[in-house]
C-alpha cells in the first residue's frame, strides 16, 4: 500500500475512496467508523493504508461509539472523520444532536451515505437529511468523486473555522461512483492532541445548552455568507430564462444528461450546500422566473425550503419537484427527462421503449438472482439444520442484518421477521412473552456486539425464552469482511487488542444455557441443541463458530 | 461511449471497470463509472456503467443507450438488454452461473431475448477456453476484453489497455492477465 496516492498523479477514484484522499490531504488524523454499504469503502481504505499515511483508523462497535470516538479526539485537537451509511445516523442520533452543540477544537467531518432506491439496504428507504437539517448541521453534498474530495478537504476548513461538526452526503451514485481525481499534497498528520478544558465549549449541562443553542442557530447566516464567497452553490446559464432548475447531489448530472435528451438549454441553480441553503441565491434565482422544477431524491426538503423564500419574498414564480418526480426510489435521467417535458410541455419518447416493448410482448420474464450463501458459507450447516429438525409453522424466525439474511430466500425461507441490527433479541423477547409460540433470534456476532447487548440483557433480566442463535464466522462478513471485537487476533491488523469470547460476556451476564458448537463439524450436537431446546420451556443461547470463508480477505470478494 | 458490463459477483468486473478507467487515463478521455454490486460475492447480480468521452455528464447509461455490452453471463448479459437498441453490440461470455431457481440458461435463451432488438451479438467461449489455454476461468473477463480490443469493439489503444492491466491486477498475475488479453487475437474460430 505504499504510495497509494501518487502526488499530482490522476487516479480513477470511487467517491467513497476520494473522501478518503480529500481527507488525508486535510491532515485527517483519527478516523474511527462501523461499515456500513454504500460508505464502507471508506473505512475498508484507511485501514489499508493507515500505517503508510501514519493515521489512526479504527472499526468502533457501532455508529456511535465510532461519532464519540471522532467527536472526542476533534475535542483534543485532532483532525476526525467518522462515516456510516443511512441507518447509521440513527444508531448515532443520541451523540449527534449534541455534539452539534460543541465546538470541536480541530476538524470533525461526518460522513452520511444515503442509499435511494435501497440496492444494498434492507430495513427502509431513509432520507437522513430529515435529521441534518432538525440538528442544524452544516452539510455538503457532492455530486460526484471530484467534488467528494473537494468537500471533504473544505469540510475540514468549515469546521475549524466555525468550530463546528461538518456532514458530507453521498448516496449510492455518488459514493459508488468513479470519476478521475487528482492527487494533490498529503502532509503527515498530527495524531496526537490535548484536550484545554472548557465548559462552555465541551459541557452541554442544563444551564449552558440553550445558549450553546442560541449560538449554534446564530451561526447559520454567518456560514451562508462565508459560502458565498466559495465557488459552492453555483448558477449555471441556460436560455431559456424565464425558466430553471434548482437541483442537489449526483440528480446535477443526470439533469444535464436529461437537457440534452431534450435538447434545450436552462439555467441551473446547484446546490452544494444542503445546510444552510443559499436563501440569497435562490430568491436571486427565483425571481423573473415563471416555473422552476426542483430536483432531489426522496423527501422534497429543498423544494419546501424554496417555496418558503417565494413566499416570504411574494414571488409568483410556479414550484414543481414532488408533484413530478415521486419521493420513492433513486433518480435517473429518464425520470427527469420525463419530468422536465411535462414541465415545458413537450412530447419526450424514451428510445429504449423500443426494447421494452419488444421484450414485454415476446413475454420475456428472467428469473432474478436472488444472493446466496458463498460455496463453504458456515451459515449453510446453521440453516440445514434448523430445516431438518423444525416445522417451520410452528416456531417463528426471528432474522437480523447480516449475511444469514440470505435465510430468507430459498431453499430455506427461515425468517419471519426482519428490521435492523440488534432487533432479533428485541422482537423475541415480545413474542415470547405474550405467547407460548417458540421463537428463535438468528443474529451475527458483529451485530450482537453493535446494537443487541441490551436486548440480551433484558431477556436475562425478565426471564424470557426465546432461541438465540448466534452466527459466529469472526468478522462483518457482509459488508466486506471488516474486524470485530471478537475476531480472532490473527486477522485483526488494526490495532484492536481483544478478542473477546462471546461465551464468556454471556456467562458474565447469568445467561443460562450458553452453548460453542462448530457447526459444520458439530452439526449433529446443534441438532440436538435444537431439538432439546423446542421440547423444554426456557431460554437457550447456542454460538455456533465457525469462520467465514473470506475471513482474512477485507473487500477482497467485491473484486 | 457507452459500455455496460454485467455479470456476476466474483466474476472481475470491478477489475475490468479499473482497467477502462486507467485506459481512459491514460488517452486523455474523461470517464465516469457507476457500479453496484452491494451483495455481489454472493451471487447476485452485478452491473458495471462505464462511459468515457471528451465530456460525460451522468454516470449511469440510459436504457437504449449502450454501445457495448460486456457479459460474463448469458442470463445477466440478457437482463441488460433494456440498454440496448438496434446499434449495440453484445459481447456475452458462453456461460450461465446457475442458481437455486435456475437451472440452465442457454445462448438460444440469450438470442431469443436479445436478437428481435439487435443482432450485433458475439457469443464467445471466453470461460472454456482460458480453461483450457491457461487452466483457468478466472482469465474470462481479461480474454473478453482481449477480444473487444482485436474486434475493434473499443477505440483504445493496445498499450492504454495493457497500463490499465498493469495498474489493476496484482502484480504477481499481470504476465498471465496479458496472456489472456493477446489469447483472442491468436484464434481463427473467431
Amino acid at each position: 500500500m505504499k504510495d497509494f496516492f501518487q502526488k499530482n498523479s490522476v487516479m480513477p477514484l470511487l467517491g467513497n475512496e476520494a473522501i478518503v484522499l480529500g481527507a488525508l490531504e486535510a491532515g485527517v488524523g483519527f478516523v474511527a467508523t462501523y461499515p456500513g454499504t454504500p460508505a464502507s469503502e471508506i473505512g475498508n481504505l484507511f485501514y489499508k493504508i493507515k500505517n503508510t499515511y501514519g493515521v489512526y483508523m479504527e472499526y468502533s462497535t457501532n455508529e456511535i461509539v465510532a461519532l464519540e470516538a471522532a467527536a472526542g479526539a476533534a475535542y483534543a485537537g485532532v483532525k476526525s472523520l467518522t462515516a456510516m451509511k443511512s441507518f447509521g445516523i440513527n444508531v448515532a442520533m443520541d451523540a449527534l444532536i449534541p455534539i452539534a452543540y460543541t465546538k470541536p477544537r480541530a476538524g470533525l467531518v461526518i460522513v452520511i451515505a444515503d442509499d435511494p432506491g435501497c440496492h444494498s439496504s434492507a430495513q427502509s428507504e431513509q432520507d437522513s437529511r430529515v435529521f441534518i437539517e432538525n440538528l442544524n448541521l452544516i452539510t455538503l453534498e457532492p455530486s460526484d468523486p471530484i467534488e467528494a474530495k473537494e468537500f471533504t478537504k473544505l469540510a475540514f476548513q468549515i469546521s475549524e473555522k466555525f468550530q463546528k461538526p461538518v456532514v458530507i452526503r453521498t448516496t449510492t451514485r455518488s459514493a459508488h461512483q468513479t470519476a478521475p481525481v487528482k492527487v494533490g499534497e498529503i502532509k503527515t498528520p498530527t495524531i496526537k492532541g490535548k484536550f484545554i478544558k472548557d465548559l462552555k465549549r465541551f459541557n452541554t449541562a442544563p444551564s449552558i445548552v440553550l445558549s450553546q443553542k442560541r449560538e449554534l442557530l446564530s451561526l447559520k447566516k454567518a456560514v451562508e455568507n462565508y459560502f458565498k464567497k466559495t465557488k459552492l452553490n453555483p448558477v449555471i446559464d441556460g436560455q431559456l430564462k424565464s425558466l430553471g432548475i434548482i437541483v442537489s447531489g449526483v440528480n446535477y448530472l443526470y439533469c444535464l444528461e436529461a437537457l440534452k435528451k431534450l435538447n434545450v438549454s436552462l439555467p441551473i441553480l446547484k446546490i452544494d450546500t444542503f445546510y444552510p441553503l443559499p436563501s440569497e441565491k435562490i430568491y436571486q434565482f427565483l425571481k423573473n422566473k415563471r416555473k422552476i422544477l426542483v430536483v432531489e431524491e426522496i423527501i422534497g426538503l429543498i423544494e419546501e425550503k424554496v417555496r418558503a423564500e417565494a413566499q416570504r419574498k411574494k414571488l409568483k414564480t410556479e414550484i414543481y419537484g414532488k408533484n413530478l418526480l415521486e419521493p420513492i426510489d433513486e433518480l435517473n435521467s429518464e425520470r427527469i427527462t420525463e419530468a422536465l417535458a411535462r414541465l415545458l410541455g413537450k412530447k419526450y419518447k424514451n428510445p429504449a421503449s423500443d426494447a421494452f416493448k419488444i421484450t414485454k410482448q415476446n413475454q420475456i420474464n428472467l428469473v432474478k438472482r436472488t444472493p446466496r450463501f458463498c460455496p463453504g458459507c458456515p451459515y449453510w450447516s446453521i440453516f440445514t439444520a434448523l430445516k431438518d429438525i423444525l416445522d417451520k409453522e410452528e416456531v417463528v424466525f426471528v432474522g437480523d442484518i447480516g449475511c444469514y439474511m440470505m435465510g430468507f430466500y430459498p431453499p430455506f425461507e427461515l425468517q419471519d421477521i426482519l428490521l435492523c441490527m440488534g432487533s432479533s433479541v428485541g422482537i423475541s423477547h415480545g413474542i415470547s412473552q405474550v405467547t407460548d409460540q417458540k421463537v428463535i433470534a438468528m443474529l451475527g456476532d458483529s451485530t450482537l456486539f453493535h446494537a443487541a447487548l441490551p436486548g440480551i440483557l433484558n431477556i436475562v433480566n425478565n426471564n424470557s425464552r426465546p432461541l438465540i442463535i448466534i452466527f459466529e464466522n469472526g468478522i462483518t462478513a457482509m459488508t466486506g469482511h471488516q474486524p470485530h471485537p471478537a475476531t480472532p487476533l490473527q486477522f485483526k491488523t488494526h490495532d484492536g487488542k481483544a478478542e473477546i469470547k462471546i461465551e464468556n460476556l454471556l456467562n458474565a451476564i447469568g445467561m443460562k444455557n450458553v452453548f460453542v458448537v462448530d457447526p459444520v463439524s458439530q452439526n449433529q450436537i446443534l441438532k440436538d441443541k435444537i431439538k432439546e431446546w423446542f421440547s423444554q420451556r426456557g431460554a437457550m443461547t447456542i454460538i455456533c463458530r465457525h469462520p467465514c470463508v473470506y475471513i482474512d480477505k477485507l473487500d477482497k470478494a467485491a473484486d | 461511449m457507452n459500455i455496460l458490463i454485467t455479470g456476476v459477483g466474483g466474476q472481475g468486473l470491478i477489475i475490468l471497470k479499473k482497467i477502462l478507467s486507467y485506459a481512459a487515463i491514460k488517452e486523455g478521455f474523461f470517464f465516469r463509472a457507476s457500479e453496484l454490486h452491494g451483495l455481489s460475492q454472493r451471487g447476485g447480480s452485478v452491473s458495471v456503467h462505464f462511459r468515457f468521452g471528451a465530456k460525460i455528464d451522468s454516470p449511469l447509461i440510459s436504457y437504449g443507450e449502450a454501445d457495448l455490452i460486456i457479459g460474463l453471463d448469458l442470463l445477466e448479459a440478457a437482463r441488460a438488454v433494456n440498454f440496448s437498441s438496434s446499434r449495440t453490440i453484445f459481447l456475452v461470455n458462453n456461460e450461465f452461473v446457475p442458481f437455486f431457481q435456475l437451472s440452465s440458461f442457454t445462448k438460444d435463451d440469450f438470442l431469443k431475448v436479445v436478437q428481435p432488438i439487435t443482432k450485433n451479438n458475439f457469443i464467445v467461449d471466453a470461460s472454456k477456453i482460458c480453461e483450457e489455454k491457461l487452466k483457468s476461468r478466472v482469465f474470462e473477463t481479461i480474454f473478453l476484453l482481449g477480444f473487444a480490443f482485436s474486434k475493434k469493439l473499443i477505440p483504445f489503444k493496445e498499450n492504454s489497455l495493457i497500463f490499465g492491466i498493469e495498474k489493476s491486477v496484482p502484480p504477481k498475475f499481470i504476465k498471465e492477465n496479458i496472456q489472456a488479453f493477446n489469447l483472442p487475437a491468436t484464434i481463427e474460430k473467431y
